[in-house]
């Protein structure tokens, strides 16, 4: 590598301090709803130009990757499963803007324009388009569309998921509360019978033990449900569902490069 | 099918328990329907960020007839394009009924279903459609209504009418570009290429006829080129996922022996 690319790198890419791309600002997961309010659309956006796109190339030369936060993973996997109506997803479309600089002959102002546009299916059909005019350019045409696939296999690629142990004090946590509604419930037979405590204490720990073991068991399911319920019209739950999916999952990179 | 012996059941789970199950139906069935990769390329005049919202481009594919067509002032050379959109709108239909109920029809039922699957013409008659209303239900409003959610929550059947609003939405911008426009350049909204990638490993390529003589057919080329091989790497990311997720959820189904073994 020249030393002017390196500085290129270092000039223009935020990368961070574990050598990855860092690009959040330039992903929005962009959403319509129609008149009634009631259908929803979304799609993914990739904002580039021109600094971007060299930056964009010269990180996948290097085999840098894409850092995405844990935020817009969460967001990245419910859109992939679930679409505006709450059924599976259909297709997930990814459109790559550029933003044309002043002067430049093809444009007569700076504008964000859509140039590429690409449709996956679930069941694995791919639709990719790409604007007529801007074949004019070749080797600019070539690099947008290699930005733009690279994009979306980083994207994707860190979509799987691990789940996470659920921490031995939820377990805690929730059998003291049992035992302790339990204690209330009878605290008149409690006084009356000291030895009684001894069970309570042993139920607490037995609770926790099986508690545990289930509620680890049950964290796909809750995931995927809270998964779902990420549609909700409501920010502060959607905000609340978000932090809880990232608490329960880790990306699964074991089977990265 | 759960659906046909219970029917009942729908009225009595809450909405939303109902769309939860159908959505975990449609995941594990999003597995069976995968046979293929399939890359398509197309070179486009505009990209309109395309919305897809299931019930409006149901809605506007039926409505689809030649009588619309001409009242719309569609150009004629996209005509034919557009009714096929019709006619694959009808056999995914078909498909989805037969599949549905198959074991209850008598011959002369069957015999009217596969009417409409082997008609190579590219118009179906509009007296002999099966496809529910949206606009003016015959007899039963509320029961067509139904028909076209249930039809919707198909996932297969979605994904199918997804294609078929992505392909007119192309047809919609080359109207307005052909109208629009002082020449007439090439007709390019089409699939220009197209991988497929079989699970064995068989590759298929076809290329579009507009393609071969095109002024930028080795770019477009490239460029097709260039979305197949990301988009192996793609769709392993999402499947990966998708395998990942069903398979934790099955797991989880396990006896509860699974609880003691964990420790260890």
């Amino acid at each position: 590598m020249g030393k002017d690319e390196q500085k290129l790198t270092k000039k223009y890419l935020p990368i961070s301090a574990k050598k990855c791309l860092h690009l959040d600002t330039y992903i929005r997961i962009e959403e319509w709803k129609d008149k009634q309010g009631q259908g929803q659309s979304r799609f993914i956006l990739f904002n580039l130009d021109q600094q971007l796109l060299d930056g964009i190339l010269q990180a996948k030369a290097e085999k840098l990757r894409l850092e995405i936060s844990e935020g817009l993973l969460t967001e990245l996997r419910s859109y992939a499963l679930v679409d505006g109506e709450s059924r599976l997803q259909s297709g997930l479309t990814f459109c790559t803007a550029y933003r044309f600089e002043l002067g430049r002959k093809r444009v007569p102002s700076a504008a964000e324009e859509i140039i590429l546009r690409s449709v996956i299916s679930l069941d694995g059909e791919i639709i990719n388009q790409i604007r007529r005019d801007s074949l004019q350019d070749g080797t600019w045409c070539l690099a947008i569309a290699t930005a733009h696939h690279w994009l979306i296999s980083q994207l994707l690629y860190q979509l799987p998921i691990q789940a996470r142990e659920v921490p031995q004090r939820v377990a805690w946590g929730l059998a003291l509360f049992i035992v302790a509604l339990i204690a209330i419930l009878c605290i008149g037979l409690a006084i009356a019978h000291p030895w009684l405590w001894i069970i309570f204490a042993g139920l607490v720990w037995l609770l926790q033990f099986w508690g545990h073991r289930l509620l680890n068991q049950f964290v796909p399911w809750i995931y995927l449900q809270l998964l779902w319920q990420m549609r909700s019209p409501y920010p502060i739950v959607r905000k609340i569902v978000r932090q809880l999916l990232t608490q329960l999952v880790y990306s699964d990179t074991t089977e990265k490069n | 099918m759960m659906k046909l012996k219970n029917p009942n059941s729908r009225g009595v789970t809450p909405l939303l328990t109902r769309k939860f199950d159908n959505f975990l139906k449609s995941l594990s069935d999003v597995l069976i329907d995968i046979t293929a990769l399939e890359v398509n390329t197309m070179v486009v005049e505009q990209i309109t960020a395309h919305k897809f919202i299931p019930w409006e481009a149901y809605r506007d594919i039926y409505l689809i007839s030649r009588e619309e067509l001409t009242r719309q002032e569609i150009d004629p050379s996209l005509h034919s394009r557009y009714l096929n959109l019709r006619k694959d709108l009808e056999m995914e239909y078909c498909l989805f009924l037969l599949e549905e109920r198959v074991s209850e029809l008598d011959a002369i039922a069957l015999k009217e279903y596969t009417g409409v699957l082997t008609n190579s013409g590219g118009e179906i008659d509009p007296a002999e459609t099966k496809l529910p209303n949206p606009l003016k239900p015959r007899t039963n409003p509320a029961k067509e209504i139904e028909k076209i959610q249930t039809v919707l929550d198909d996932g297969r059947f979605l994904r199918s009418l997804r294609k078929l609003s992505e392909l007119k939405a192309v047809l919609d911008n080359r109207d307005r570009f052909l109208k629009t426009a002082i020449t007439t350049s090439e007709p390019t909204d089409l699939i220009c290429a197209q991988s497929i990638i079989q699970l064995d490993g068989k590759i298929i390529n076809r290329y579009d006829r507009q393609l071969l003589g095109h002024e930028h057919q080795e770019l477009i080329l490239n460029i097709h080129k260039q979305g197949v091989a990301a988009g192996e790497k793609q769709w392993h990311g999402l499947l990966n996922f998708l395998v990942n997720l069903i398979e934790s959820l099955i797991s989880q189904r396990g006896s509860i022996s699974g609880v003691f073994n964990r420790r260890n």
